[in-house]
């Protein structure tokens, strides 16, 4: 259960949430409009990186383990725990869009999902990143009724994110594996 | 998040990095690694002497082949399968 679930839903709930304070800390890259919160399309999305990340380790799982950061996003942007229907539904859409990708991408003869003795390339795991920003944007919208500027957000903002959080992480282990490596050898 | 998808994790964005050409090994020492990474996805096992005797890394000059190996090993990118004459490898999963 500890290994299972709750670990993996605190560290990825804690990253989502990490990154999506620094997708509010850009309020200059998000796209304004006068439908409603969820109109806003952040250029900036770093928790679609999370969402992919989470998608290629557990599957279907991460749609579970994403609901209590998505969550809590949404009350730190809205400062209630009350919504609508919709804004129940919508976040949803991102949650499970990149867990659906990887299950369609393998029924269609490419899976590239985390697996006993299989670690996929990293440029397969963007492109299925990327499909699941493409389903998020359309889907999400649909719901809302929004145009296609704030679609093109939604997508440009996730692709964004995302190349930026796998930057951001492959630097910070790159850096923990030189700092063990001077460790090692005894350099300050 | 449990070790063995740490694990991949960083197995994936240590690709992410290798194929940016941000490392900082050598081309012998990228050659190495690439050796053993093809001989590992071969199934075939990683002995130095298959290492010396693959395409990628045969035109290395022996002493430069050994500390490429070396620098590998203290880097924990590949590890000793065995004792220390054993002669065998195994990657990292980092």
């Amino acid at each position: 259960m500890w290994q299972n679930w709750i670990l993996p839903t605190l560290v990825i709930s804690h990253l989502y949430l990490a990154s999506y304070w620094v997708a509010t800390w850009a309020p200059n890259f998000t796209i304004a409009s006068d439908n409603g919160v969820f109109a806003t399309a952040s250029l900036f999305f770093m928790p679609h990186g999370v969402r992919v990340i989470a998608a290629w380790l557990y599957g279907w799982r991460s749609v579970l383990i994403l609901i209590p950061g998505t969550y809590a996003a949404h009350f730190l942007r809205v400062g209630s725990w009350s919504m609508s229907w919709a804004e129940f539904i919508g976040p949803m859409f991102g949650v499970s869009c990149a867990a659906f990708c990887f299950w369609l991408l393998a029924r269609l003869g490419a899976d590239w999902r985390l697996r006993p003795g299989f670690v996929a390339n990293w440029k397969d795991v963007l492109l299925a990143g990327s499909l699941a920003a493409v389903v998020n944007a359309v889907g999400s919208n649909l719901l809302f009724g929004n145009g296609w500027p704030v679609v093109a957000g939604y997508f440009f903002g996730d692709i964004i994110g995302m190349l930026a959080l796998f930057g951001v992480l492959m630097l910070v282990f790159r850096a923990l594996r030189m700092m063990h490596f001077r460790a090692d050898r005894g350099e300050n | 998040m449990e070790a063995p998808k740490l694990a991949a994790l960083r197995s994936l964005l240590h690709g992410m990095e290798r194929e940016l050409g941000l490392d900082d090994l050598s081309q012998s020492q990228r050659d190495v690694y690439y050796a053993a990474s093809l001989l590992h996805g071969a199934g075939e096992p990683i002995t130095t002497e298959l290492l010396q005797t693959h395409p990628l890394t045969r035109d290395i000059p022996r002493p430069t082949f050994f500390r490429s190996l070396k620098s590998l090993l203290d880097r924990k990118l590949m590890y000793r399968s065995g004792g220390e004459r054993s002669g065998r490898y195994v990657l990292s999963q980092d």
